[in-house]
C-alpha cells in the first residue's frame, strides 16, 4: 500500500538517511523509536509536509513524492492534535468536508457519523478551548477519520493523555482499524502502545529504520542492541571490549553460542530465564548468583540477580510465591540455549 | 569563627531591619519614578488643553485651512495604511516561513526605515523619486516630490516596517503546524491562508494597521523633506502645526495638535482592546 525507497532529508542538524519501509494494506503498523530519532519527520515526509532530498513515496505503485499534502488523501493526526481554534467542534470535523466541496445535509450527516464514532456528537457546538485533553483527540481523530483516507497517520497522538483516557482511546483506536480496514502509521516512542495496537512495527534511531517487522518477531529477535534495549530488553551482553577472562558469564554464553564475531552481542529476554533453589545439571547453561532485588510490576516480578554481572529475570507471582524469594536469596538461573540471541552490537 | 547565638541575635534583627529599608526603598523608588513620568504626560497635556478657551478653538477647528489638513491627513493616512497592510501580510509571511542563511541581513534591511532619522528618509526618497527617477516618471504623468501622492509614499516608507513586524508577530504565534494540518486536510495553501492564518492572525492584523494609522498619523519628518509644506496642497496635520506656530498662529496650531492627540488617543484605546499590546515593542 505504502512504498518508502530510500528517502533522505536534511534538516538542519538531523537527517533521514536511506529509508526503506514497505506497509501493507490495512496493516496497523508502530513506527517507534526514542525521542529525535527522527520518527515524526518520517511521518511528515509521508503526509507531504516535507520533500525527500532523495527516494521516492509510492501508494498504491503511485509516485506521490512531488505531490502536495492536499493530494495525498492520507489523514494525519499530529501531537498536539492541532485543532483549529476560531472554529467549532462541528467545524473541524468539517474543514476537510468543506474542502472538498460537501454542503448542506450530506456535509452535517457525515459530521454527525463521525463525531457519533469517536463518541463526541454531545461536543459538536462546542469550541475547541472548553474541550479536555482526550475530547480534544477523539475530535482530532474524527477530522481525519471522516475523509475516508487511505491511510491514516497519527503522531504520538496518545501519548498526551491520562492513562484511563489513553487506554480507552487506544482501544477503540484497535476497534476503529479492524471495523474499517484502516491503514494506518501510528508514531510512538511507548513499546507497551505499539505492543497493544500494532501488527507490525519499525525501530527507529538516529534517522534509520533499524527494524521492521512483526511486533513478535522484533521482540523475540531484535536484529541490534537499540532495538533490544527500546523493547525493554535489558540482558545484552556486548562481545566487544569483554573478555570472557574478565567476565566469565559472557564467557559462558559465548562459548554456549559458538564463536561469536566481533562487533555482536548476545541478548536474553528475561522471561525466558528459570530460576531455581536447585543445583541445575551440570549440562544446563546455568548461573548461580544472588538476588539484589525484587520490583513488583503489577502480574509479574522483576528479580534483578547478581551473577558477576547483572540478570534481570522476570517470575509471575506464583512463580516467586513458589520459590518463596527474597532479595539476598542464593538462586540459580538457568537459560535455554534456543533463548540466547545473537545481534548486531550498536 | 563560629558566632555564639547570644551574639548573633542582635545582629540578626539589624539585618533584618536593613532589608526592610531596602525593599521600601526599591518600591518607593519604582512608584515615584511611575509617578513622575506620569505627571509629566499629564501636566504637558493639561498644558495644551488650558491654552485655548473653547470658541477660539471651535474657530480654528473650523476655519478652511485646517479642515483641508485634516481630510488630507485622514485620506493619505488611510491610503498607506491600506497599502501598507496589503504588503505586509504576504512580506511577514515570507519573513515568518523563511529560515535562512539571509534571515539576518533580511531583518535588518527591514527595519533600516525605523532607525533611518525622519530627515534623512525624506531626503532619502527625495534623491530617489527626484533625482534619479524624477523625469522618468514624470514622463509617465507620475511625478512624487512635492505631491499629495509622495505624502503617501513618504508615510508608506516610514510604516511598513511596524506594518510587517506587528503581522510577522501575529503569524509567529500561530505558527506553521496549524497551516500544514489544513493542508493534510485538502487545503491548498492560499485556502489554508484564508482558513486557517488569516482569522486566526486577525486582531493582530488590525492592530497592525491601527499602529500603522497613528503612525502614519503624526509622521513630519519624511513628508516636510520629501513634500515640503505648502497650504492647501500638501499640508497634512504635522505640517500645518508647523506651519502655524512658525507664523504665530499658535491657537490653530494647538487645535491641529489637539485633533491629532485625539486621533492618537482614540488608536491607542482601539490597540489595546485588540489585546496585543506587546505588538508595540516588538523585540
Amino acid at each position: 500500500m505504502l512504498e518508502l525507497e530510500g528517502i533522505a532529508l536534511r534538516l538542519g542538524e538531523f537527517s533521514l538517511r536511506e529509508v526503506d519501509l514497505r506497509v501493507e494494506e490495512g496493516q496497523y503498523f508502530c513506527l517507534a523509536g526514542p525521542t529525535g530519532a527522527g520518527k515524526t519527520i518520517l511521518l511528515e515526509c509521508i503526509a507531504g509536509l516535507h520533500r525527500p532530498d532523495r527516494g521516492l513515496i509510492r501508494m498504491h505503485g503511485r509516485d506521490v513524492t512531488a505531490l502536495p499534502p492536499e493530494a495525498r488523501n492520507i489523514g494525519y493526526v499530529p501531537q498536539d492534535h492541532a485543532l483549529f481554534p476560531h472554529m467549532s467542534v462541528f467545524e473541524n470535523i468539517a474543514y476537510g468536508l468543506r474542502e472538498r466541496g460537501l454542503r448542506g445535509e450530506e456535509l452535517a450527516q457525515r459530521v454527525r457519523a463521525a463525531a457519533e464514532t469517536m463518541r463526541i456528537a454531545h461536543l459538536l457546538g462546542r469550541g475547541i478551548e472548553n474541550l479536555s485533553g482526550g475530547e480534544r483527540q477523539r475530535t482530532a481523530f474524527a477530522r481525519a477519520l471522516v475523509l475516508n483516507c487511505e491511510l491514516l497517520l497519527l503522531d504520538e497522538s496518545l501519548s498526551a493523555l491520562d492513562v484511563v483516557t489513553r487506554k480507552e482511546l487506544g482501544l477503540q483506536l484497535a476497534d476503529l482499524h479492524r471495523q474499517l480496514g484502516l491503514t494506518v502509521i501510528h508514531v510512538t516512542h511507548d513499546f507497551d502502545e505499539a505492543f497493544n495496537l500494532a501488527t507490525h512495527i519499525g525501530v527507529c534511531n538516529a534517522g534509520r529504520l533499524l527494524q521492521v517487522d512483526t511486533i513478535e518477531q522484533a521482540f523475540t529477535q531484535p536484529n541490534c542492541r537499540t532495538v533490544a534495549e527500546f523493547l525493554g530488553i535489558v540482558n545484552v551482553f556486548p562481545r566487544r571490549g569483554t573478555s570472557p577472562r574478565s567476565c566469565p558469564v559472557i564467557g559462558r554464553l559465548h562459548h554456549a553460542l559458538g564463536r561469536t564475531p566481533d562487533g555482536r552481542c548476545v541478548c536474553i529476554r528475561p522471561d525466558q530465564i528459570a530460576l531455581s533453589r536447585e543445583a541445575p545439571p551440570p549440562s544446563a547453561l546455568s548461573f548461580r548468583g544472588v538476588v539484589r532485588q525484587l520490583r513488583w510490576l503489577g502480574p509479574i516480578y522483576e528479580v534483578i540477580l547478581d551473577i558477576g554481572t547483572p540478570l534481570v529475570v522476570t517470575v509471575s507471582r506464583q512463580e516467586r510465591a513458589d520459590l518463596n524469594l527474597q532479595a539476598g536469596d542464593a538462586v540459580s538461573a538457568v537459560i535455554e540455549p534456543a533463548a540466547l540471541h545473537i545481534m548486531h552490537d550498536g | 569563627m563560629l558566632r555564639s547565638p547570644t551574639l548573633s541575635a542582635p545582629l540578626a534583627g539589624s539585618g533584618a531591619d536593613r532589608h526592610r529599608l531596602a525593599h521600601r526603598l526599591f518600591r518607593i523608588t519604582a512608584a515615584g519614578a511611575l509617578v513622575f513620568e506620569l505627571s509629566f504626560v499629564s501636566v504637558v497635556l493639561i498644558a495644551l488643553i488650558l491654552f485655548v478657551d473653547a470658541g477660539s478653538f471651535l474657530r480654528s477647528l473650523t476655519s478652511p485651512e485646517i479642515l483641508f489638513s485634516i481630510r488630507l491627513t485622514i485620506i493619505t493616512v488611510t491610503i498607506s495604511t491600506g497599502l501598507s497592510m496589503l504588503l505586509a501580510v504576504p512580506a511577514a509571511y515570507a519573513l515568518s516561513a523563511y529560515r535562512g542563511r539571509l534571515s539576518a541581513l533580511i531583518d535588518t534591511l527591514l527595519d533600516l526605515p525605523v532607525v533611518v532619522p525622519p530627515v534623512a528618509a525624506g531626503l532619502a526618497l527625495l534623491i530617489l523619486f527626484g533625482y534619479y527617477l524624477g523625469d522618468a516618471m514624470e514622463a509617465r504623468g507620475v511625478f512624487l516630490p512635492h505631491t499629495q501622492r509622495g505624502i503617501v509614499v513618504a508615510q508608506f516608507f516610514a510604516t511598513m516596517t511596524y506594518s510587517v513586524r506587528s503581522v510577522k508577530a501575529a503569524l509567529d504565534s500561530i505558527g506553521p503546524r496549524l497551516p500544514a494540518v489544513a493542508r493534510t486536510l485538502g487545503s491548498n495553501p492560499w485556502r489554508a491562508f484564508r482558513r486557517v492564518t488569516l482569522p486566526l492572525a486577525r486582531n493582530g492584523l488590525l492592530a497592525g494597521a491601527v499602529l500603522s494609522w497613528s503612525r502614519c498619523l503624526g509622521l513630519f519628518g519624511p513628508v516636510i523633506m520629501f513634500c515640503g509644506a505648502t497650504r492647501f496642497r500638501t499640508e497634512i496635520l504635522p505640517t500645518s502645526i508647523y506651519l502655524h506656530t512658525s507664523v504665530g498662529e499658535i491657537e490653530e496650531a494647538v487645535a491641529g495638535t489637539l485633533i491629532l492627540l485625539l486621533f492618537a488617543v482614540v488608536t491607542l484605546f482601539i490597540f489595546k482592546r485588540l489585546g496585543t499590546p506587546g505588538l508595540m515593542f516588538w523585540s
